[in-house]
């Protein structure tokens, strides 16, 4: 018990907290499975990398200072049938940085069509009533992603 | 310039909001050549690559652009109501135009349909 008291504080003065907090947890996970000492180290260090990397993406994100989080998952891509879904999840693992690729969003989407018993006031938004009703106004709204 | 080198992924957001002076525009070509195989950009834009050149104020400078970031490069073709409309054409308080879907150019394509 005493070592495994010195092994936390060596950890803690090492700033491994992560490592500090389960020591014990993962020896014992390692004496009853067949780890090796090596296998043992690395789940230990791994333990400590992983919250660091979980960590450093939540302070990042925090001074990136966005407005919304929104992420992949909630997207609905049902909603635009135009966006192969295959691909964004492509894009989404990021390997097309290690191969120093780029990525073009072209997203003019259509503005939305004011309905018929609005469209009388259209003049007021600064669109011409008459072309409103034949195809879609080209003046591309917010972008939708 | 460093600045805009050293990511190895780098967000242009808006590419097309306001045209670009000429200074601009030949920084913009710097800073794309630059990148140009060394690091990825993700851009985002609501011109048509063929407006590029009105956009840059020279179409030159413009398809010298395109050809760099073109040459490899994923399009991702948005079309359609915009996303953030999403709740509200679902509750019915806007209709929805026929989707125009379609319009894929490939990587290649785009850039000759620009040369055209």
């Amino acid at each position: 018990m005493i070592e495994l008291e010195q092994a936390r504080h060596r950890l803690e003065e090492l700033g491994l907290a992560q490592a500090a907090q389960s020591p014990d947890a993962i020896l014992e996970a390692a004496s009853r499975g067949q780890s090796t000492d090596l296998s043992f180290l690395n789940e230990l260090l791994e333990a400590e990398f992983q919250e660091r990397q979980r960590r450093n993406v939540e302070v990042r994100m925090k001074l990136a200072h966005l407005p919304y989080r929104h992420t992949l998952r909630e997207f609905d891509f049902a909603f635009q049938p135009g966006i192969d879904d295959r691909l964004i999840r492509e894009l989404a693992s990021l390997a097309f940085i290690g191969r120093q690729e780029n990525v073009l969003l072209d997203c003019r989407s259509i503005s939305f069509r004011w309905p018929n018993r609005w469209r009388f006031a259209e003049g007021v938004r600064g669109e011409p009533a008459g072309q409103a009703d034949e195809g879609v106004p080209e003046t591309a709204s917010s972008c939708g992603g | 310039m460093r600045v805009y080198l050293r990511p190895r992924l780098l967000v242009v957001d808006e590419v097309g909001y306001l045209p670009l002076d000429p200074l601009a525009a030949n920084l913009f070509f710097r800073l794309v050549s630059a990148r140009y195989e060394k690091g990825s950009m993700i851009l985002t834009s609501n011109k048509n690559i063929g407006e590029w050149g009105e956009l840059m104020g020279d179409p030159v400078l413009a398809t010298a652009v395109l050809d760099r970031l073109l040459h490899h490069c994923h399009v991702v073709n948005i079309r359609g109501n915009s996303y953030r409309l999403k709740d509200k054409i679902k509750t019915g308080i806007y209709s929805t135009p026929g989707a125009q879907v379609g319009q894929f150019y490939s990587v290649a394509g785009g850039s000759n349909e620009f040369r055209r």
